[in-house]
C-alpha cells in the first residue's frame, strides 16, 4: 500500500494560510454550515475559495460534512448541490449514511468520514456494502489502523484516507483543547484548524513497512503557538522541510 | 397540532450482574437491557454469555417485564454472523428488541427479517434528518435520541416522524455525538472509576455549554431533579432509560425508582395536554 494523495483539512475560512494548498493534492474545507465554527456560511465567500483552491492552486476541493448542521440539513444539500453544478468541489465527506442517497448521483467523489468507524476499530460487509452501494468511493479512518485497514480490504475496494494528527480528537486528551479550539474559532479564524491527510491507493495490498508513519503534522498548542509568531511561508517552510514530514 | 392525552411510561433500567435483576424490577423497571459479550465497548464484567441472556430472559419475562439486547458497538463481520445465528430469539420475542449502533447490523437483521424489533441506539448518532429518513427505509422500530440533542431538535424530529422514541433520562451518557467513546483514556487514567463522568463533564463544559447556552440537557452533571424526563414526556417520549450499566446497582435502583415515581405522576395527570402547552414555548 502506498501513498498516493496528501491533503489539508481547513476547518475554518483559510483566508491567508490558502498558500499552504500548494503542497498538497486535496484541499478539504470544514465547518460548512457549522453551527460550531460559523465558518463557511457564506455562499459567495465559500464559492470564492473553492474557485481560488481550483483556480490558482488547481488542487481537489473536499467539503466536510459538520456534525453540528443548522436546520434540517437541505441547505447543506443545496450548497453541496450547487457547488457540484458549478463544478466547484471534486469531493464531499459525510458522516451521515442516511444522506448517501441525496449524493450519490452527483458525479463527486464521496468518502464516509472517520466519525462513522470511530475508534472500534470493526467493519463488516453489511456496512461495507451500504457503502459501495451509494457510490461511496472511500472510507476514512482516525488513524493508520493496519488491522481494520486488513478487514475493511477483505469487504470493499474502498479506498482508505487515514488521517494521521487528528486535530481534534487527539488533542481531546488534552482536555483543554476543545475550548481553545472554540475560541480560537470565533475569534481568529485564520489560525484555526489545521488538519492533515494522507490517502493510499486503491486496489494495492497491505504492507505494513510502507505505512510506517513517517511524518507527522502536529496541530498542538505549541505548534499553533509557532503559526502566530511566524508568517505563512516561514511556518510552511519549518514544517515542510522538517525531515519528519517526509512521506 | 398533535396533542397527546394518554401515556404509558416504560423505564428501562440495566444490569451488569444476573443477579441484580429481581431487585431491579423491584425497584420499578418495566424493560432491562444489558449487553452480550464481545459486542460492547463496556469492561467485560457486565457483559453476558448467550445462556445468560436466556436464562435472564426468562426471569424477567416471567414478572412480565421486557428484556432489551444492547449492542452498542460497531461489529466485525464474526460478531454480526453470530447474532444472526441467534435471531429466532428475537423473533420468538425472547429477547424483545436489540438496541443496534451498527449501520451493517441494522441492514444484516433487515436483510433476514422483519419481525425483529430494532432500537437504534443513541450511539448511532442519529442527529440529522437524514439518518432518520435511513432508519425509516430499515424499518427501525424504535430511536434512541443522542443525549447531546437540544429539546428544539428533538421536537422538530418528533413531530416528523412516527418511531417509537427512548431517551437517556438519568445516569450520563459517556460517548459523545461522534461516537468517539471517552472511555478510551481510562486505561491511562490512575483513578479509573471516575474518569468516565469526569471525561464527560469536561465535554459537556468545554463544548456543549459554550455552544448552546439553555437547550441541551445535561445529563452528566448535577443533581437529578426529574426536569429531563418531565420535559420529555411533554415532548411525547414515554421510554426513559437509565444508564450507567458500569456504575453500582445502588446507582441504577435510585434511577429507577426516580423515574418510576416521576413515570406514575405524570401518567396519573395525563388529563392535561401537556404536549399542547410545552410546544408553545419551543420551536425550531
Amino acid at each position: 500500500m502506498k501513498i498516493t494523495n496528501k491533503a489539508i483539512h481547513f476547518h475554518t475560512i483559510p483566508n491567508g494560510t490558502l498558500n499552504r494548498c500548494a503542497y498538497y493534492d486535496y484541499v478539504i474545507l470544514g465547518g460548512v454550515l457549522c453551527r460550531l465554527t460559523l465558518a463557511h456560511n457564506n455562499m459567495p465567500q465559500l464559492e470564492e475559495t473553492c474557485a481560488k483552491i481550483k483556480n490558482t492552486y488547481h488542487k481537489k476541493v473536499c467539503i466536510q460534512q459538520p456534525f453540528y448542521l443548522e436546520e434540517n440539513g437541505a441547505k447543506f444539500l443545496q450548497l453541496i448541490n450547487d457547488l457540484s453544478n458549478k463544478q466547484l468541489i471534486d469531493g464531499i465527506i459525510v458522516n451521515s449514511p442516511g444522506i448517501l442517497k441525496y449524493i450519490k448521483n452527483l458525479g463527486i467523489e464521496i468518502v464516509m468520514s472517520r466519525f462513522s468507524i470511530g475508534k472500534r476499530k470493526k467493519i463488516n460487509s453489511y456496512f461495507c456494502n451500504l457503502l459501495d452501494n451509494n457510490n461511496v468511493s472511500a472510507i476514512e479512518l482516525f488513524s493508520d489502523d493496519y488491522d481494520l485497514i486488513k478487514e475493511i480490504k477483505k469487504f470493499t475496494k474502498l479506498m482508505i484516507w487515514g488521517r494521521y494528527n487528528d486535530s481534534i480528537f487527539n488533542s481531546f486528551s488534552n482536555k483543554c483543547f476543545i475550548k481553545n479550539y472554540l475560541k480560537k474559532c470565533t475569534n481568529d479564524s485564520e489560525q484555526c484548524g489545521l488538519g492533515s491527510y494522507k490517502l493510499y491507493s486503491k486496489n494495492t495490498s497491505v504492507n505494513n513497512s510502507e505505512l510506517i508513519i513517517s511524518g507527522h503534522f502536529v496541530y498542538l498548542e505549541d505548534k499553533q503557538k509557532k503559526i502566530k509568531k511566524t508568517n505563512n511561508n516561514e511556518f510552511d517552510t519549518v514544517i515542510y522541510n522538517s525531515s519528519e514530514f517526509e512521506l | 397540532m398533535k396533542t397527546q392525552i394518554k401515556a404509558n411510561v416504560e423505564v428501562i433500567s440495566c444490569i451488569a450482574q444476573k443477579d441484580w435483576v429481581n431487585d431491579v424490577l423491584e425497584a420499578g423497571a418495566d424493560a432491562i437491557y444489558c449487553g452480550l459479550q464481545n459486542t460492547s465497548w463496556h469492561n467485560k464484567k457486565i457483559e453476558f454469555s448467550w445462556k445468560d441472556l436466556i436464562d435472564l430472559s426468562q426471569v424477567i419475562h416471567e414478572k412480565g417485564k421486557k428484556l432489551y439486547l444492547a449492542i452498542n458497538r460497531n461489529l466485525s463481520q464474526d460478531n454480526i454472523e453470530e447474532i444472526l445465528e441467534y435471531m429466532p430469539l428475537f423473533e420468538d420475542k425472547s429477547f424483545n428488541a436489540i438496541i443496534v449502533s451498527d449501520w451493517g447490523l441494522i441492514k444484516a437483521i433487515r436483510e433476514k427479517s422483519s419481525e425483529v424489533s430494532i432500537h437504534l441506539s443513541a450511539n448511532t448518532a442519529c442527529v440529522n434528518t437524514w439518518d432518520f429518513e435511513l432508519a425509516k427505509e430499515l424499518d427501525v422500530n424504535r430511536v434512541i435520541f443522542s443525549s447531546t440533542l437540544n429539546l428544539n431538535w428533538i421536537k422538530y424530529i418528533v413531530d416528523r416522524y412516527e418511531f417509537e422514541w427512548e431517551a437517556i433520562s438519568y445516569g450520563s451518557n459517556c460517548i459523545n455525538e461522534v461516537k468517539h467513546c471517552l472511555c478510551y483514556l481510562k486505561k491511562q487514567n490512575e483513578k479509573k472509576e471516575f474518569f468516565c463522568s469526569k471525561q464527560y463533564r469536561l465535554f459537556n463544559e468545554e463544548v456543549l455549554e459554550p455552544m448552546q447556552q439553555n437547550d441541551y440537557l445535561r445529563l452528566g452533571k448535577g443533581t437529578f431533579t426529574g426536569e429531563i424526563a418531565r420535559k420529555y414526556f411533554e415532548l411525547g417520549i414515554y421510554n426513559w432509560k437509565i444508564e450507567g450499566r458500569a456504575k453500582s446497582i445502588s446507582h441504577i435502583i435510585h434511577g429507577t425508582k426516580v423515574l418510576k415515581s416521576i413515570a406514575n405522576e405524570l401518567c396519573l395527570n395525563n388529563e392535561k395536554d401537556y404536549y399542547k402547552s410545552y410546544s408553545s414555548n419551543y420551536s425550531v
